[in-house]
Protein backbone atom coordinates (compact mmCIF):
# COMPACT_ATOMS: atom_id res chain seq x y z
CA UNK A 1 0.00 0.00 0.00
CA UNK A 2 2.89 2.70 0.71
CA UNK A 3 4.52 1.85 -2.35
CA UNK A 4 1.12 2.59 -4.50
CA UNK A 5 0.75 5.80 -2.14
CA UNK A 6 4.28 6.80 -3.05
CA UNK A 7 3.84 6.26 -6.81
CA UNK A 8 0.61 8.35 -6.79
CA UNK A 9 1.95 10.55 -5.23
CA UNK A 10 4.84 10.81 -7.73
CA UNK A 11 1.79 11.13 -10.34
CA UNK A 12 -0.51 13.27 -8.60
CA UNK A 13 2.22 15.67 -8.01
CA UNK A 14 3.19 16.36 -11.75
CA UNK A 15 -0.08 15.61 -13.25
CA UNK A 16 -2.80 17.36 -10.43
CA UNK A 17 -4.72 13.75 -10.67
CA UNK A 18 -6.87 14.10 -7.71
CA UNK A 19 -9.09 16.92 -8.56
CA UNK A 20 -9.65 15.25 -11.68
CA UNK A 21 -10.88 12.15 -9.82
CA UNK A 22 -12.70 14.04 -7.30
CA UNK A 23 -14.72 16.29 -10.17
CA UNK A 24 -15.22 12.74 -12.03
CA UNK A 25 -15.68 9.79 -9.43
CA UNK A 26 -14.73 10.16 -5.72
CA UNK A 27 -16.73 13.33 -5.03
CA UNK A 28 -19.38 13.81 -8.09
CA UNK A 29 -22.75 14.48 -7.39
CA UNK A 30 -25.53 12.15 -8.91
CA UNK A 31 -29.31 13.02 -8.21
CA UNK A 32 -30.64 11.60 -4.54
CA UNK A 33 -33.42 9.85 -6.69
CA UNK A 34 -31.34 7.83 -8.70
CA UNK A 35 -32.21 4.40 -8.70
CA UNK A 36 -30.43 0.85 -9.36
CA UNK A 37 -31.96 0.97 -13.26
CA UNK A 38 -29.52 3.74 -13.61
CA UNK A 39 -26.78 1.41 -13.66
CA UNK A 40 -27.51 -0.70 -16.62
CA UNK A 41 -25.61 1.56 -19.44
CA UNK A 42 -22.73 1.36 -17.37
CA UNK A 43 -23.58 -2.51 -16.96
CA UNK A 44 -23.50 -2.77 -20.65
CA UNK A 45 -20.08 -0.68 -21.20
CA UNK A 46 -18.35 -3.55 -18.84
CA UNK A 47 -19.79 -6.09 -20.63
CA UNK A 48 -18.71 -4.53 -23.50
CA UNK A 49 -15.14 -4.24 -22.37
CA UNK A 50 -15.11 -8.28 -20.93
CA UNK A 51 -16.22 -9.27 -24.70
CA UNK A 52 -12.83 -7.00 -25.97
CA UNK A 53 -10.77 -8.86 -23.58
CA UNK A 54 -11.83 -12.16 -23.52
CA UNK A 55 -11.76 -11.35 -27.47
CA UNK A 56 -8.32 -10.65 -27.33
CA UNK A 57 -7.64 -13.68 -25.25
CA UNK A 58 -9.22 -15.76 -28.11
CA UNK A 59 -7.96 -14.05 -31.04
CA UNK A 60 -4.79 -15.56 -30.04
CA UNK A 61 -6.09 -19.03 -32.04
CA UNK A 62 -8.78 -18.58 -33.88
CA UNK A 63 -8.21 -19.00 -37.37
CA UNK A 64 -10.87 -17.02 -40.03
CA UNK A 65 -10.91 -19.80 -42.50
CA UNK A 66 -13.72 -22.22 -43.07
CA UNK A 67 -11.44 -25.55 -43.01
CA UNK A 68 -10.10 -24.24 -39.55
CA UNK A 69 -12.36 -21.95 -37.77
CA UNK A 70 -14.35 -25.13 -36.44
CA UNK A 71 -11.45 -26.96 -35.39
CA UNK A 72 -9.42 -23.89 -34.25
CA UNK A 73 -12.54 -23.04 -31.56
CA UNK A 74 -12.42 -26.66 -30.53
CA UNK A 75 -8.82 -26.83 -30.08
CA UNK A 76 -9.70 -23.43 -27.78
CA UNK A 77 -12.01 -25.33 -25.52
CA UNK A 78 -10.38 -28.51 -25.46
CA UNK A 79 -6.40 -28.01 -25.40
CA UNK A 80 -6.16 -24.48 -23.87
CA UNK A 81 -6.04 -24.25 -20.71
CA UNK A 82 -9.29 -22.15 -19.31
CA UNK A 83 -9.60 -21.56 -22.94
CA UNK A 84 -13.57 -23.06 -22.52
CA UNK A 85 -13.95 -20.76 -19.24
CA UNK A 86 -12.82 -17.77 -22.00
CA UNK A 87 -14.81 -18.93 -24.87
CA UNK A 88 -18.01 -19.49 -22.63
CA UNK A 89 -18.00 -16.00 -21.11
CA UNK A 90 -17.48 -14.38 -24.60
CA UNK A 91 -20.49 -16.25 -25.65
CA UNK A 92 -22.57 -15.86 -22.65
CA UNK A 93 -21.45 -12.12 -21.97
CA UNK A 94 -22.59 -11.17 -25.76
CA UNK A 95 -26.51 -12.43 -24.94
CA UNK A 96 -26.10 -10.45 -21.26
CA UNK A 97 -24.86 -7.01 -23.38
CA UNK A 98 -27.97 -7.12 -25.90
CA UNK A 99 -30.31 -7.43 -22.63
CA UNK A 100 -28.59 -4.86 -20.70
CA UNK A 101 -28.52 -2.36 -23.75
CA UNK A 102 -32.17 -3.37 -24.21
CA UNK A 103 -32.95 -3.12 -20.54
CA UNK A 104 -30.76 0.57 -20.53
CA UNK A 105 -33.32 1.52 -23.70
CA UNK A 106 -36.13 0.36 -22.31
CA UNK A 107 -35.54 2.61 -18.57
CA UNK A 108 -35.23 5.45 -20.62
CA UNK A 109 -37.94 5.01 -22.88
CA UNK A 110 -39.92 4.58 -20.00
CA UNK A 111 -39.21 8.04 -17.86
CA UNK A 112 -38.71 9.65 -21.52
CA UNK A 113 -35.07 10.26 -20.85
CA UNK A 114 -34.61 10.95 -24.69
CA UNK A 115 -36.56 14.15 -24.75
CA UNK A 116 -34.97 17.48 -25.20
CA UNK A 117 -32.00 18.31 -24.38
CA UNK A 118 -31.00 14.28 -24.83
CA UNK A 119 -32.47 13.88 -28.37
CA UNK A 120 -28.82 13.01 -29.98
CA UNK A 121 -27.89 10.82 -27.03
CA UNK A 122 -31.37 8.01 -27.90
CA UNK A 123 -30.11 8.59 -31.50
CA UNK A 124 -26.11 7.75 -30.74
CA UNK A 125 -27.67 4.92 -28.61
CA UNK A 126 -29.99 3.25 -30.69
CA UNK A 127 -27.16 3.30 -33.12
CA UNK A 128 -25.08 1.37 -30.65
CA UNK A 129 -27.95 -1.07 -30.36
CA UNK A 130 -28.04 -2.06 -33.96
CA UNK A 131 -24.39 -2.05 -33.64
CA UNK A 132 -24.83 -4.64 -30.34
CA UNK A 133 -26.89 -6.88 -32.57
CA UNK A 134 -24.59 -6.84 -35.51
CA UNK A 135 -21.66 -7.91 -33.33
CA UNK A 136 -23.38 -10.67 -31.62
CA UNK A 137 -24.89 -11.59 -35.39
CA UNK A 138 -21.26 -11.68 -37.04
CA UNK A 139 -19.69 -13.27 -34.26
CA UNK A 140 -22.53 -15.98 -34.55
CA UNK A 141 -20.80 -17.26 -37.85
CA UNK A 142 -17.26 -17.22 -36.53
CA UNK A 143 -17.21 -20.67 -34.97
CA UNK A 144 -18.20 -22.46 -37.98
CA UNK A 145 -20.69 -25.14 -36.55
CA UNK A 146 -24.26 -26.08 -38.02
CA UNK A 147 -25.81 -23.91 -36.27
CA UNK A 148 -23.88 -20.68 -37.20
CA UNK A 149 -24.05 -21.74 -40.86
CA UNK A 150 -27.91 -22.04 -40.68
CA UNK A 151 -28.65 -18.46 -38.13
CA UNK A 152 -25.87 -16.75 -40.88
CA UNK A 153 -28.13 -17.96 -43.81
CA UNK A 154 -31.49 -17.04 -42.40
CA UNK A 155 -30.36 -14.23 -41.26
CA UNK A 156 -28.81 -12.60 -44.50
CA UNK A 157 -31.74 -13.42 -46.07
CA UNK A 158 -33.72 -10.76 -44.02
CA UNK A 159 -32.90 -8.07 -46.65
CA UNK A 160 -34.10 -10.01 -49.46
CA UNK A 161 -37.39 -8.45 -48.80
CA UNK A 162 -36.56 -5.14 -49.80
CA UNK A 163 -37.89 -4.63 -53.11
CA UNK A 164 -35.46 -4.24 -56.71
CA UNK A 165 -32.37 -3.80 -54.37
CA UNK A 166 -33.10 -6.58 -51.94
CA UNK A 167 -31.04 -9.45 -53.76
CA UNK A 168 -27.95 -7.12 -54.36
CA UNK A 169 -27.66 -6.49 -50.60
CA UNK A 170 -28.06 -10.17 -49.93
CA UNK A 171 -25.28 -11.18 -52.08
CA UNK A 172 -23.57 -7.99 -50.65
CA UNK A 173 -23.64 -8.57 -47.09
CA UNK A 174 -22.45 -12.75 -47.70
CA UNK A 175 -19.52 -11.42 -50.51
CA UNK A 176 -21.17 -13.32 -53.40
CA UNK A 177 -24.24 -16.15 -53.34
CA UNK A 178 -24.28 -18.41 -50.90
CA UNK A 179 -22.07 -18.42 -47.30
CA UNK A 180 -18.90 -19.19 -47.59
CA UNK A 181 -15.36 -18.47 -46.70
CA UNK A 182 -15.45 -15.35 -48.22
CA UNK A 183 -18.73 -14.51 -45.95
CA UNK A 184 -16.34 -15.67 -42.67
CA UNK A 185 -13.77 -13.35 -43.74
CA UNK A 186 -15.83 -10.30 -44.05
CA UNK A 187 -17.43 -11.01 -40.70
CA UNK A 188 -14.57 -11.69 -38.78
CA UNK A 189 -13.36 -8.13 -40.11
CA UNK A 190 -16.93 -6.78 -39.19
CA UNK A 191 -16.54 -8.43 -35.92
CA UNK A 192 -12.75 -7.86 -34.59
CA UNK A 193 -12.03 -4.60 -36.22
CA UNK A 194 -14.76 -2.50 -37.76
CA UNK A 195 -17.52 -2.77 -35.74
CA UNK A 196 -15.37 -2.55 -32.02
CA UNK A 197 -13.72 0.85 -33.64
CA UNK A 198 -16.88 2.13 -34.87
CA UNK A 199 -18.79 1.40 -31.45
CA UNK A 200 -16.12 2.68 -29.05
CA UNK A 201 -16.73 6.53 -31.55
CA UNK A 202 -20.31 6.00 -31.01
CA UNK A 203 -19.55 5.22 -27.18
CA UNK A 204 -16.92 7.80 -26.99
CA UNK A 205 -19.70 10.82 -28.22
CA UNK A 206 -22.52 9.06 -25.89
CA UNK A 207 -20.25 9.21 -22.98
CA UNK A 208 -19.13 12.94 -23.25
CA UNK A 209 -22.37 13.72 -24.05
CA UNK A 210 -24.20 12.41 -21.02
CA UNK A 211 -21.23 14.47 -19.52
CA UNK A 212 -22.51 17.63 -20.93
CA UNK A 213 -25.88 17.98 -20.27
CA UNK A 214 -25.13 15.85 -16.85
CA UNK A 215 -27.76 12.96 -16.26
CA UNK A 216 -31.84 13.15 -16.00
CA UNK A 217 -32.82 14.55 -12.42
CA UNK A 218 -35.89 12.05 -11.65
CA UNK A 219 -39.50 14.12 -10.10
CA UNK B 1 -18.76 7.06 4.20
CA UNK B 2 -17.42 8.85 7.20
CA UNK B 3 -19.52 11.72 8.77
CA UNK B 4 -16.57 13.72 10.41
CA UNK B 5 -17.48 16.25 13.14
CA UNK B 6 -14.87 18.69 14.24
CA UNK B 7 -14.71 17.58 17.94
CA UNK B 8 -13.52 14.21 16.99
CA UNK B 9 -10.19 16.12 16.16
CA UNK B 10 -10.14 17.69 19.35
CA UNK B 11 -9.32 14.72 21.53
CA UNK B 12 -6.31 12.72 21.05
CA UNK B 13 -8.49 9.36 20.02
CA UNK B 14 -11.37 9.09 18.05
CA UNK B 15 -14.98 7.89 19.75
CA UNK B 16 -17.80 6.43 17.71
CA UNK B 17 -21.10 8.07 17.93
CA UNK B 18 -22.38 7.21 21.33
CA UNK B 19 -19.18 8.71 22.50
CA UNK B 20 -17.06 5.11 23.13
CA UNK B 21 -13.26 5.41 22.18
CA UNK B 22 -12.95 3.52 18.89
CA UNK B 23 -10.72 0.14 19.59
CA UNK B 24 -9.86 0.21 16.00
CA UNK B 25 -10.41 -3.86 15.83
CA UNK B 26 -13.69 -3.50 14.10
CA UNK B 27 -12.42 -1.22 11.36
CA UNK B 28 -9.62 -4.16 11.00
CA UNK B 29 -12.00 -6.61 10.68
CA UNK B 30 -13.84 -4.99 8.19
CA UNK B 31 -10.54 -3.83 6.52
CA UNK B 32 -9.22 -7.55 6.34
CA UNK B 33 -12.77 -8.39 5.50
CA UNK B 34 -12.80 -6.27 2.40
CA UNK B 35 -8.85 -7.21 1.51
CA UNK B 36 -9.83 -10.83 1.11
CA UNK B 37 -12.92 -10.07 -0.73
CA UNK B 38 -11.20 -7.99 -3.99
CA UNK B 39 -8.31 -10.02 -3.94
CA UNK B 40 -10.73 -13.43 -3.94
CA UNK B 41 -12.06 -11.23 -6.95
CA UNK B 42 -9.18 -10.09 -8.52
CA UNK B 43 -7.82 -13.56 -8.28
CA UNK B 44 -10.59 -15.01 -10.38
CA UNK B 45 -10.51 -12.92 -13.16
CA UNK B 46 -6.39 -12.80 -13.76
CA UNK B 47 -6.04 -16.48 -13.02
CA UNK B 48 -8.15 -17.70 -16.38
CA UNK B 49 -5.97 -14.97 -17.81
CA UNK B 50 -2.79 -16.25 -16.84
CA UNK B 51 -3.27 -19.98 -17.50
CA UNK B 52 -5.10 -18.87 -21.15
CA UNK B 53 -1.74 -17.67 -21.76
CA UNK B 54 0.40 -20.83 -20.55
CA UNK B 55 1.63 -23.17 -23.96
CA UNK B 56 -1.69 -25.52 -25.00
CA UNK B 57 -1.40 -28.87 -25.02
CA UNK B 58 -0.46 -30.27 -28.35
CA UNK B 59 -2.43 -33.88 -28.65
CA UNK B 60 0.20 -34.31 -31.28
CA UNK B 61 3.44 -34.29 -29.50
CA UNK B 62 3.47 -37.59 -27.23
CA UNK B 63 3.30 -39.58 -30.75
CA UNK B 64 6.54 -41.78 -31.54
CA UNK B 65 7.43 -41.56 -35.13
CA UNK B 66 7.50 -45.47 -37.03
CA UNK B 67 8.80 -46.40 -40.33
CA UNK B 68 8.34 -49.76 -41.59
CA UNK B 69 12.23 -50.82 -42.22
CA UNK B 70 11.03 -51.49 -45.89
CA UNK B 71 10.57 -48.49 -46.63
CA UNK B 72 14.23 -47.24 -45.87
CA UNK B 73 16.51 -48.13 -48.69
CA UNK B 74 20.45 -47.99 -48.82
CA UNK B 75 22.03 -44.90 -48.87
CA UNK B 76 18.81 -42.89 -49.07
CA UNK B 77 17.19 -40.55 -46.35
CA UNK B 78 13.93 -40.22 -44.52
CA UNK B 79 12.59 -37.21 -42.74
CA UNK B 80 10.27 -36.81 -40.45
CA UNK B 81 8.82 -34.65 -37.75
CA UNK B 82 9.40 -36.01 -33.91
CA UNK B 83 8.66 -33.73 -30.88
CA UNK B 84 8.47 -30.54 -33.09
CA UNK B 85 11.93 -31.13 -34.65
CA UNK B 86 12.51 -32.71 -37.97
CA UNK B 87 14.97 -36.20 -38.04
CA UNK B 88 16.37 -37.38 -40.84
CA UNK B 89 16.70 -41.81 -40.81
CA UNK B 90 19.78 -42.85 -42.67
CA UNK B 91 20.04 -46.45 -44.14
CA UNK B 92 23.72 -47.36 -44.17
CA UNK B 93 25.76 -50.21 -44.37
CA UNK B 94 25.65 -50.78 -40.74
CA UNK B 95 21.90 -50.37 -40.68
CA UNK B 96 19.66 -47.65 -40.09
CA UNK B 97 20.74 -44.15 -37.96
CA UNK B 98 18.71 -41.15 -36.73
CA UNK B 99 20.00 -37.70 -36.64
CA UNK B 100 18.26 -34.41 -35.22
CA UNK B 101 18.42 -32.65 -38.68
CA UNK B 102 19.53 -29.37 -36.73
CA UNK B 103 23.32 -28.11 -37.98
CA UNK B 104 24.98 -27.50 -34.79
CA UNK B 105 26.42 -24.31 -35.99
CA UNK B 106 23.01 -22.38 -36.05
CA UNK B 107 20.26 -24.58 -35.96
CA UNK B 108 19.71 -24.87 -39.78
CA UNK B 109 18.28 -28.59 -40.74
CA UNK B 110 20.93 -30.33 -42.75
CA UNK B 111 19.60 -31.78 -46.06
CA UNK B 112 21.04 -35.46 -47.29
CA UNK B 113 22.83 -35.16 -50.17
CA UNK B 114 22.66 -38.80 -51.79
CA UNK B 115 24.79 -38.42 -54.79
CA UNK B 116 27.99 -37.91 -51.83
CA UNK B 117 26.41 -39.81 -48.69
CA UNK B 118 26.32 -36.86 -46.96
CA UNK B 119 24.58 -34.06 -45.06
CA UNK B 120 24.82 -30.51 -46.75
CA UNK B 121 23.94 -27.70 -44.06
CA UNK B 122 22.21 -24.78 -46.58
CA UNK B 123 23.16 -22.09 -44.71
CA UNK B 124 26.69 -21.96 -44.17
CA UNK B 125 27.89 -24.86 -46.02
CA UNK B 126 28.44 -27.43 -42.66
CA UNK B 127 28.83 -30.68 -44.40
CA UNK B 128 28.48 -33.91 -42.04
CA UNK B 129 29.57 -37.59 -43.03
CA UNK B 130 26.95 -40.55 -43.34
CA UNK B 131 27.95 -41.41 -39.21
CA UNK B 132 27.29 -37.23 -38.59
CA UNK B 133 30.98 -36.84 -37.99
CA UNK B 134 32.01 -32.98 -39.04
CA UNK B 135 33.69 -33.04 -42.39
CA UNK B 136 33.99 -29.51 -43.32
CA UNK B 137 32.30 -26.07 -42.50
CA UNK B 138 32.31 -23.51 -39.65
CA UNK B 139 31.60 -26.37 -37.45
CA UNK B 140 32.76 -28.39 -34.14
CA UNK B 141 30.67 -31.03 -33.24
CA UNK B 142 29.00 -33.89 -34.79
CA UNK B 143 25.15 -34.33 -35.56
CA UNK B 144 23.14 -35.01 -32.43
CA UNK B 145 22.04 -38.86 -32.94
CA UNK B 146 18.84 -39.65 -31.84
CA UNK B 147 17.54 -43.15 -29.98
CA UNK B 148 15.29 -45.52 -31.73
CA UNK B 149 14.61 -49.31 -31.28
CA UNK B 150 13.39 -52.09 -33.67
CA UNK B 151 9.97 -53.54 -33.36
CA UNK B 152 8.85 -56.50 -35.70
CA UNK B 153 10.46 -54.96 -38.77
CA UNK B 154 9.53 -51.07 -37.67
CA UNK B 155 11.59 -48.17 -36.67
CA UNK B 156 10.35 -46.46 -33.30
CA UNK B 157 11.35 -43.26 -32.32
CA UNK B 158 9.57 -42.47 -29.07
Amino acid sequence: MRVIRLIYGWIDERFATTPLLEKNVTKKMVPRTLSWAGCFGGLAFFTFLVQVFTGMLLLMYYKPHPEAAWDSVTFIKSNVTMGWLVQRIHAVAANLMIALVLMHMARIAYYKIYRKPRELHWVSGVCLLLFTTIMAFTGYLLPWTQLSYWGAKVGTEIPSAIPIVGQDIVEWVRRGKAISGETLGFFFSLHIWILPAVMSAFMGLHFVMIRRTGISKPL
Amino acid sequence: MSHEHPHHHDHGHEHDASGEPVSGARRRFCQVCIGSATAITVGTVVYPIVAFLKLPLRLGDAKPVEIPLDRLSPGQAYYADFQGQQVIVVMTEAGPRVFDAACTHLGCNVVWDTAHSNFHCPCHGAVFSGEGKVVSGPVSSPLREIPFEIKNGVLVIA
